[in-house]
């Protein structure tokens, strides 16, 4: 479903990724782990088209995300790890602009927007300016929004940033159930053990380059050997 | 001072010889603008100079009103100032919670609002009270003197109107408070136009009538701080001995300004600001589904975002105060008696006309079109992560700001050309010159603003002044100033060939033929290269 071959992605000169190489497929949750400017963020902008890549190929779907775009974008939804987000619209508003672009008819914008702001639990403040938000609601939303053109990929950065114990037990339970429904998913992250309980495989990512690969089965035995692996591969 | 070191350390990272070459691209237009200011005062007081007795009282009279609207300018300025700064800055959620001292982050932002309420009107002062040393041939005295007593002259008000502005805040919602001073400021400066612009119409020229006039809206009152001022500055400029009790009240005053605002702050800052978190919270319910239709979307969001962000839309008042300053201006535009001085006047003010409206929208748009872009800001990955062609994107942001221009600017060119009363065909070829230069600047700016991005900013007017947008000026300018003039100049010989009735030659019909081939191209190119550059730029 998700398929990266051997992208990169140089900023004067200087390689921020190189030659990553890793697919993620349907119903798999994909968890890319690294240190602090390790090239996460570039990766996932890489895959969501905001960033056009140096070298290499991001294949979402079967479709070149350089070649087409717009074809990519309609299948993939994408929770960004910051929460700026248009802060004079309200949350059915936000809701119902992004459904406008991913072209939604009016009944299945409002039955989607309707049903993701109630499992999302934005119910009270879905007619509130998102200004008036704490981080926690804006996370809620970010994800709420991410899922309103149903996608066939989802790409999260940094998922349960802000997130009260009810968020996190709320995204865990969507993650499980998008991943059942055979949506493939790729989450970057720093939370070892939440990576540990969620990602079918996870990627360690160093100074650009993907430098493991583990499976379940490697890290799932013990608690906190996920952590193990980590330092001993980054160190 | 600790408060101050992010200002401080701001300003050392962001001075570089690059930020100096770009900011120093407006010394020429500043130094222009200081000459022109400089020039025109010499010549009116040199002018009533002349003038026995009455023409001292006039010059007297012009400095006291002078000094009287500065006052009311820096309260205005001042109060609204500070609701930007005390209380709608992010920086201040960020401060709050901080172990600062409620006192000590009053201070910083009584400074902050002081400075910026201020500094732009005192940068112009120079030159006019240049002109008052030199006309009145002062001494080294006065151009020492000056400076010191302004500086209790812009506490006062600074002073006063942080203290008002807490108290209202105190009462009024903070937005709502904002744009009503903002729409009083706007109607202030256009009563003071329109009555300044009535007195000239009524005056026709008489020195006389304009005289009585100046030394009737003079304000005498010896309890405002413009008073005492002015009593300073004559004493100087005529020689005589100063009079210690006025600077002593402008300092005095100006010291129980700032306190005054000071135990404001004390009192009502955290107090305000807890309301306003608190409001925010509660802010206004909007239930009904409104679905955007495919394809307006971004411009459905974006009347949304720009009709509740208080600071946007109140600009529309001013926009609106300036264009009915420019249609009323013409009525008062003796045109039948210019006809008679000259055969081409009907012309020449309908390619006046032009050009004003060209520089119109070329301001217009380096606020409204240049910054439609930056103003996606931070939440600009929405529109890059959606399925979103960006050329769609230009094409929306193109439409939402020349439709709406384009409109206002052909109801302009209409009624000013009901006014000055143009042959048929002159009426058609202002209306379609006005629909181009529409198009093409609206195309430059948006083009020019998609190359220039801002995605961080503090005050989307930030980006209105940037140097990108001061190149997007001055390219427009160079646009409408030789648009205007290649037309003018094939409205000059077919109005020739007419007069004459020997028709064009062929050697004035090609000319004609090549202005407007030269005028098509400039504008089309004007209008598709920027944009073009501006979409591969957001492309990548």
């Amino acid at each position: 479903m998700i398929e990266l071959n051997n992208i990169g992605k140089a900023y004067g000169g200087k390689w921020a990724v190189k030659g990553l190489t890793f697919s993620v497929e349907e119903g798999e949750l994909f968890g890319l782990l690294g240190p602090n400017g390790a090239g996460k963020t570039t990766t996932i902008r890489m895959m969501t088209g905001l960033f056009r890549p140096t070298e290499g190929r991001v294949v979402i779907n079967g479709c070149d995300i350089m070649k087409e775009p717009i074809a990519v974008k309609s299948l993939t939804g994408y929770v960004p790890d910051n929460s700026f987000l248009y802060e004079k619209l309200t949350a059915v508003e936000f809701m119902s602009f992004l459904a406008s672009l991913y072209k939604l008819d009016k009944t299945t914008a409002l039955a989607r927007t309707e049903s993701l702001i109630e499992i999302f639990g934005l119910g009270d403040v879905k007619d509130n300016l998102i200004e008036g938000y704490s981080h926690g609601m804006r996370q809620r939303l970010l994800f709420a929004s991410a899922l309103i053109n149903n996608p066939g990929a989802l790409i999260i950065d940094e998922p349960f940033v802000g997130l009260d114990p009810y968020g996190v037990r709320l995204i865990k339970e969507i993650l499980r159930d998008l991943c059942s429904r055979g949506v493939a998913i790729f989450l970057a992250t720093h939370s070892l053990h939440l990576a540990e309980e969620l990602c079918s495989r996870v990627g360690i990512i160093k100074q650009g380059s993907l430098i493991a690969i583990k499976e379940r089965e490697e890290f799932a035995g013990a608690k906190g050997a996920l952590e193990d692996i980590f330092i001993e591969v980054t160190s | 001072m600790t408060l101050f070191f992010p200002l401080f350390l701001s300003i050392k990272n962001s001075v570089t010889w690059k930020y100096i070459l770009k900011k120093s691209l407006l010394l020429p237009f500043t130094l222009a603008f200081w000459f022109f200011i400089y020039w025109g005062a010499f010549k009116l007081l040199s002018f009533l100079n002349t003038i026995d007795i009455i023409g001292d009282m006039v010059s007297m009279s012009l400095l006291s009103i002078f000094l009287v609207s500065l006052l009311g300018f820096l309260l205005i300025s001042n109060m609204i100032n500070t609701i930007s700064t005390f209380y709608m800055s992010k920086e201040i959620g960020m401060l709050m919670p901080l172990p600062v001292d409620k006192g000590d982050l009053s201070v910083m932002k009584m400074i902050e609002t002081i400075f910026k309420s201020s500094w732009m009107v005192l940068s112009f002062l120079p030159p006019l009270f240049i002109a008052y040393g030199v006309v009145y041939n002062t001494g080294f005295f006065y151009y020492v003197l000056l400076p010191v007593m302004f500086l209790p002259f812009v506490l006062i008000p600074g002073g006063i109107g942080i203290f008002i502005s807490h108290i209202l805040i105190r009462i009024f919602p903070v937005k709502q408070t904002r744009n009503l001073l903002i729409a009083t400021g706007s109607g202030l400066l256009l009563f003071i136009y329109l009555s300044l612009q009535s007195l000239a119409t009524e005056s026709q020229g008489n020195i006389d009538v304009i005289a009585g006039a100046v030394l009737l809206f003079d304000i005498h009152s010896p309890f405002l701080p413009s008073y005492w001022l002015k009593e300073v500055i004559v004493r100087i400029l005529h020689g005589n001995r100063q009079d210690y009790l006025y600077p002593l009240l402008l300092f005095s005053s100006s010291a129980f300004a700032l306190l005054l605002s000071f135990e404001g702050g004390k009192i009502f800052f955290s107090a305000n600001i807890e309301k306003i978190v608190e409001s925010d919270k509660n802010s206004e319910k909007r239930s009904l589904f409104n679905y955007p239709p495919t394809g307006m979307a971004i411009i459905w969001k974006d009347s949304k975002i720009f009709f509740r962000d208080a600071g946007q839309w109140s600009q529309l008042f001013i926009i609106a105060s300036l264009i009915m300053i420019y249609v009323y201006n013409f009525k008062t535009i003796p045109v039948k008696a210019l006809t008679d001085l000259t055969p081409y006047a009907g012309e020449i003010m309908i390619m006046l006309n032009v050009m004003m409206l060209g520089l119109i929208v070329t301001a217009l748009s380096a606020r409204f079109v240049f910054t439609s872009v930056s103003i996606e800001g931070r939440a600009f990955w929405i529109i890059k992560a959606s399925p979103v062609k960006m050329r769609n994107f230009l094409f929306t942001k193109f439409i939402a700001g020349a439709c709406p221009m384009t409109a206002v600017m052909v109801t302009v060119v209409v009624l000013t050309n009901e006014i000055i009363g143009p042959e048929g065909i002159l009426k058609y070829f202002s209306i379609v010159t006005v629909i181009i230069l529409c198009v093409s600047i609206n195309g430059l700016a948006l083009g020019l603003g998609a190359q220039m991005p801002k995605f961080k900013y503090e005050n989307i007017t930030d980006i209105s002044i940037s140097p990108g947008s001061l190149l997007f000026m001055l390219i427009a300018f160079f646009i409408v100033i030789i648009t205007v003039s290649l037309q003018g100049w094939s409205l000059y010989l077919y109005k020739e060939a007419l007069t004459t009735g020997q028709g064009l030659r062929i050697a004035e019909f090609m000319g004609i033929i090549l202005c407007s081939v030269i005028i098509i191209m400039m504008n089309m190119t004007a209008f598709y290269l920027p944009l073009k550059k501006g979409l591969q730029k957001i492309e990548e």
